[in-house]
């Protein structure tokens, strides 16, 4: 996280801390309901959550790759044929387990968090 | 005016202007040769694409408006640059690398102490760690191997001298890193024996530092001891107040309500008369009590200290405290003052108190000085005398009765047998209006004081083994007079036959 210059980069620590887990909330967001990439990427930045767009793609297809997502072809009115993400078994399986994970490292870093405020 | 070509992207035809198209076609070209994914590329370039024609399709770009340089900008700004896709996919990239060495060269496993499991110092932790089982079973291990001759205690000892601390997350994901087979092991240690020969120099060198740092360690592991020999101490202390207190305690309320409420079938028969005159006045079962919170409050404050030990805290409170010593004051002042008259009470009506039981005797009595108590252990025969002055009594006046023997006024025994007291007593003596027994035998007087007469109370007189050649008319005033013991004087028939005449026939006159 330091630069060349040798400055710390704050930005760049909170970009790095949103790609890192950008999977768990796509995952969530295909655990909710089959959607597509554009509607995925609306709701990541809604939440906030993305950088740049552009991460999205390769990520959802190392999910696929890894069996966690799968997609389905669906036409659409407007333009080409879009792919319609959604869980696998694994899929959810993993989900569930990165949902515990993430709970516990939530609660241990809000714990600092809550000490350090102090 | 611009050059202006057709093209698809995403299956959508578009109109895009020829530098539009040049630096769409970089852009693509970029992200290309930044995934390294193999058979993918393929896909994330049509998926990336699709979302640019839909992109554009949303700013109404067709065939028919052209799509232009600044367009095609601002869908790269909102994609990004391709050097940030590299920064998300090289995640996959950086795991698809250490996938590939894992299977080659698997993380090394260490033997690292754990600190975030300790009990003593992390070493059973850190082995169970190791070898991938329960921390208990190793613990287990060590302890049952304290009973070889403490292989235990030394085992650990060494482990915890020679087996440094995981503090690095690598460290301690190291600990538990993976499987290491019997191979590994010993190729390990084949390297490390190599090392050694070459390093031997900069070992030497390293020494010093690892004295050091042994050094250090040894004295943490002293402190450590300490720490557990203290811990160890406190339980042990705390656990043995507790026990006292609740024992005292439960003997000393036990005692007290079979005393105030039970029938007194399980006190000694010795101690029942006395116990029952105690209690038939208010102020003897205050004494009782007083003498119960005076002994009970100790035992408490010892309890309550027992137990903060082991719980680590302070239980009893300041205002707690200060209430406590407060009763525990007022109890002591009370028992004092009360009990010295319930002693004397049950000392004057009921006799001599004697307390025995197999280990030591115990006996009550009054003295010319005032109560005395005689403790006897039968083991070791000693006798230890407490003689309690009267002046626990203060209120009481005393009267000198013969030169330097002084008793209360309202005392009703006196005893002076054996002192070797010659000529008469006092005058005073006629002020002891509560009087019923009178001993001065076993001495040499010669002379009563005409005094005497006023005695009304008078039951004993015990005259005996004198020098008394005639006594006072005065005698005669005795109404109360049951017994006069006259042995061993040199009173003459007459004056015997005379004083039996002035007594009456209800006093028996022993000669």
């Amino acid at each position: 996280m330091t630069d060349s210059d040798g400055t710390y980069n704050v930005a760049k620590v909170e970009s790095q801390m949103r790609k890192g887990f950008l999977e768990f909330p796509v995952l969530l967001i295909i655990g909710t309901k089959p959607t597509y990439a554009p509607d995925i990427l609306k709701q990541l930045k809604q939440a906030n959550l993305l950088v740049v767009e552009g991460t999205l793609y390769p990520l959802l297809s190392r999910m696929k790759r890894s069996e966690l997502v799968t997609y389905v072809w669906e036409e659409s009115k407007s333009g080409p044929p879009r792919k319609i993400y959604s869980l696998t078994k694994a899929g959810e399986n993993a989900l569930e387990l990165i949902e515990t994970a993430w709970k516990k490292l939530d609660t241990s870093v809000n714990k600092l968090i809550k000490q350090y405020e102090k | 005016m611009k050059t202006v070509i057709n093209i698809t992207i995403g299956g959508l035809v578009f109109a895009i202007e020829q530098d539009a198209y040049d630096s769409l076609e970089k852009y693509i070209k970029e992200i290309k040769q930044t995934l390294v994914e193999g058979d993918d590329v393929n896909e994330i370039v049509s998926d990336i694409e699709t979302a640019i024609a839909e992109k554009l399709s949303e700013r109404g770009r067709s065939e028919r408006i052209a799509v232009t340089e600044d367009d095609i900008n601002k869908v790269i700004l909102e994609m990004g640059a391709p050097i940030d896709f590299k920064e998300a996919g090289g995640v996959e990239g950086e795991s698809a690398q250490s996938e590939t060495e894992d299977k080659k060269d698997e993380i090394k496993k260490r033997l690292y102490r754990d600190t975030d499991d300790v009990v003593i110092a992390g070493v059973a932790s850190g082995i169970a760690k190791y070898f991938d089982i329960d921390p208990a079973i190793v613990r287990i291990i060590f302890v049952a191997a304290l009973f070889f001759n403490g292989i235990g205690i030394i085992a650990y000892l060494i482990f915890w001298l020679a087996v440094p601390v995981a503090k690095t997350t690598t460290e301690k994901y190291a600990m538990s890193g993976d499987k290491v087979t019997l191979k590994e092991i010993t190729e390990r240690v084949k390297k490390n024996i190599n090392d050694i020969d070459k390093e031997d120099l900069e070992k030497a060198r390293g020494l010093w530092n690892s004295l050091l740092s042994g050094l250090k360690r040894i004295f943490s592991l002293i402190g450590i001891c300490i720490k557990v020999l203290f811990s160890i101490l406190r339980y042990v202390v705390g656990f043995s107040f507790l026990l006292a207190g609740s024992f005292a305690m439960a003997g000393l309320v036990s005692a007290l309500v079979i005393i105030l409420f039970v029938d007194n079938a399980s006190i000694p028969q010795s101690i029942q008369p006395a116990m029952q005159l105690v209690l038939s006045s208010p102020l003897g079962v205050i004494s009782i009590v007083s003498v119960f919170l005076t002994a009970v409050i100790p035992f408490v404050v010892l309890l309550l200290a027992g137990g903060s030990l082991i719980s680590k805290r302070i239980i009893l409170s300041v205002t707690k405290s200060i209430t406590l010593a407060a009763v525990w004051i007022v109890a002591l002042v009370l028992a004092i003052t009360t009990s010295a008259v319930q002693i004397d009470r049950v000392l004057e009506k009921v006799g001599p108190i004697n307390v025995e039981d197999n280990d030591f005797m115990i006996n009550i009595n009054r003295s010319e000085e005032g109560i005395k108590i005689d403790v006897t252990d039968k083991d070791r025969k000693q006798n230890s005398k407490i003689e309690v002055s009267e002046d626990v009594a203060p209120n009481l006046p005393k009267i000198e009765i013969y030169s330097g023997l002084s008793f209360t006024q309202n005392s009703t025994v006196i005893n002076l047998a054996r002192k070797g007291l010659e000529g008469s007593l006092k005058a005073e003596v006629g002020q002891f209006v509560a009087l019923t027994e009178l001993d001065i035998s076993n001495n040499n007087f010669t002379d009563l004081p005409a005094e005497i007469g006023q005695l009304s109370q008078l039951q004993v007189l015990n005259l005996s083994n004198n020098n008394f050649t005639g006594l006072p008319h005065e005698l005669g005033n005795l109404e109360n007079l049951q017994v006069l013991d006259l042995r061993g004087n040199n009173i003459s028939k007459f004056d015997l036959q005379i004083i039996r005449e002035k007594l009456g026939e209800e006093v028996t006159v022993v000669e």
